[in-house]
């Protein structure tokens, strides 16, 4: 494990490097859609800043919101001190402040929506490096599976002698599929279409994930992240589901279909 | 295409992984951090680099 780095007298986390370069993907990925939409990619560097500002707060405030029993000290020392942010809460809070960036742009549309379909899971996969080699916790329960490690120089170190389950390997694979295959969809569905996908398959990838993670059950026997990815994919299912009865396809009108090549010899 | 560029980025992690474990990687898990920063980077560099499907532009 690799919790910090030192570099000419300061000390940097890695989690917050890879922290960072989510969003830096998140800015390539959005500045070049926002290009083929011809809009200004300025905008860009706007979305990416709304995000992070949003983010950061949302995720602040949901893992104080969910730990406030155990919380001591001011509020205003435990809002700006130490660590703790939950994905879900980063989610929540970036979401309300892309959609009040774009409310002040004249951009609310649902093409913004599938812009952040890509970029949701593409973050997620490269921010989840940061846990994986910061060993923050987010590991996955003990395992003797020939893959199975320690992270006992994490910054929530497990015991000595102790393997758990890698899961932030397993996230990183899957968000990154789904952010690829996603991509290569974006100009084959009606706007929304593909955020209504992420909220499907982001939902059924951290809901199967929770089973190996070390979390704890708070109702029938799943974990809070558990729950509200069921209520993603609850969300996901009913946009898809909707859509489909409004227009009858989820496909676009326009949607270009690749051309097969033809058994017939070309006209001359 | 799509099939082509998932097939890509799974390499990229088998082959950073095997590369860790070749250059001495403490264990397996180990090895496979290499091989998901390599899978996340090749994502990345594929969805940057990868010609817009189809040739019609996006009307809103």
């Amino acid at each position: 494990m690799l919790a910090h780095i030192h570099i000419g007298g300061v000390t940097i986390q890695t989690f917050g490097i890879f922290f960072a370069l989510n969003f830096i993907a998140w800015g390539f990925v959005a500045a070049k859609r926002l290009v083929e939409l011809d809009r200004p990619v300025d905008w860009a560097y706007e979305i990416v800043i709304s995000a992070v500002v949003g983010g950061l707060i949302g995720a602040r405030a949901y893992y104080l919101i969910q730990n406030h029993g155990s919380l001591h000290g001011s509020l205003l020392g435990n809002v700006f001190g130490g660590s703790g942010l939950v994905w879900y809460g980063g989610l929540l809070g970036g979401t309300i402040a892309v959609l009040l960036w774009a409310w002040w742009r004249d951009f609310l549309k649902l093409w913004l929506l599938d812009i952040a379909a890509v970029g949701l899971p593409l973050g997620y996969a490269i921010g989840r490096i940061g846990c994986q080699v910061a060993g923050d916790g987010d590991y996955g329960k003990p395992s003797s599976l020939p893959w199975a490690m320690g992270y006992s120089d994490g910054t929530t170190p497990t015991p000595q002698g102790v393997t758990v389950q890698p899961t932030p390997i397993y996230e990183t694979v899957s968000m990154g599929l789904v952010a690829l295959v996603l991509w290569s969809w974006r100009d084959r569905f009606r706007p929304g279409v593909l955020f209504a996908m992420y909220f499907v398959a982001g939902g059924l990838e951290r809901f199967i994930v929770e089973f190996w993670r070390r979390n704890n059950h708070v109702l029938g026997g799943l974990t809070a992240a558990q729950l509200e990815s069921l209520g993603l994919l609850v969300a996901g299912c009913i946009a898809l589901l909707w859509t489909l009865h409004r227009h009858g396809t989820l496909r676009r009108d326009d949607a270009v279909t690749p051309r097969m090549p033809s058994a017939e010899p070309a006209p001359v | 295409m799509l099939i082509r560029q998932i097939a890509l980025v799974l390499g990229a992690f088998i082959v950073a992984t095997l590369l860790a474990l070749a250059f001495g990687a403490k264990n397996l898990g180990t090895a496979l951090t290499f091989g998901q920063i390599a899978f996340a980077a090749s994502v990345f560099a594929v969805m940057m680099m990868s010609a817009r499907p189809g040739a019609r532009r996006t009307k809103e």
